[in-house]
């Protein structure tokens, strides 16, 4: 039986272990290759992805977040995780990279958008070289701006200029494939 | 409250990725519950859900699967 991503995550805050194994299969693969991206190597990965898992599992039986995205709360919080042992970051604590329920987008808007993800993600492609590779740094890498800059040896400005067309353009994809932009671009 | 200067900010705040300068400006209409700065970053946070699960898949093998479950157990 195919379960919608919101029954899971009702069921797991009803403390259903079933339910988190396929909410497991379900995301896992997408979460380990962001994991993956972030660190280079495969045992961290798996580590902080089952880590994350059992925090999503505990928050999950504590937090009531209803009307909201936990999956995106899950997704923040294993990124956050992996750059901390990326950087072995002392800065700051556990809960750090952690959004807080008034920030996390809707259910309805993560059902809707997760039908065109492929399409939203493919207009990636359609960066430039440059704007592609800051924009991965800024995920991926969990540089700042600045850090960006001095990175590759670029005039500050540059880089940030070039980091916020590249999130400006996907922005706009984005508006016009959830039809909340009507601009042409 | 005037929040256009923020748009393009938001993204970039929760990435943590703004210099603090640009990172306290958000936070303080953020704490102050501004409507529309927490529409933007749940609009923000969307995007950079679909932009970081854009990394080519890896499946996990069973065995991991199995030991999350043990663990959950022992929770």
């Amino acid at each position: 039986m195919e379960y919608e991503n919101q029954e899971l995550l009702n069921r797991i805050a009803q403390g259903s272990e079933e339910a988190l194994g396929l909410f497991y299969d379900r995301i896992s693969p997408s979460l380990r290759g962001m994991l993956q991206k972030i660190l280079a190597s495969k045992k961290e990965a798996e580590e902080v992805l089952e880590e994350t898992f059992l925090s999503f599992w505990k928050r999950a039986l504590t937090a009531r977040s209803e009307g909201v995205a936990s999956e995106v709360w899950l997704v923040f919080a294993a990124r956050s995780a992996a750059l901390r042992r990326r950087k072995l970051q002392s800065e700051g604590n556990e809960k750090a990279g952690e959004l807080p329920e008034a920030w996390l987008p809707r259910i309805k808007d993560i059902s809707q958008l997760s039908g065109r993800m492929p399409l939203f993600t493919s207009s990636l492609a359609q960066l430039s070289t440059p704007q592609r590779r800051v924009l991965e740094m800024v995920l991926f890498e969990g540089c700042r701006e600045k850090e960006i800059a001095d990175a590759l040896g670029k005039p500050a400005g540059r880089a940030q200029d070039e980091v916020r067309a590249a999130l400006s353009f996907m922005r706009q994809r984005l508006h016009t494939l959830m039809g909340t932009w009507t601009a042409d671009i | 409250m005037d929040c256009r200067h923020l748009e393009d900010l938001y993204e970039l705040f929760l990435l943590r990725a703004l210099s603090e300068t640009e990172e306290t400006q958000v936070l303080e209409h953020v704490e102050r519950n501004c409507p529309a700065c927490l529409e933007g970053l749940r609009h923000a946070g969307m995007m950079l859900y679909a932009l970081l699960l854009s990394a080519p898949p890896v499946k996990s093998s069973p065995k991991q699967k199995g030991r999350l479950l043990r663990r959950l157990k022992e929770a």
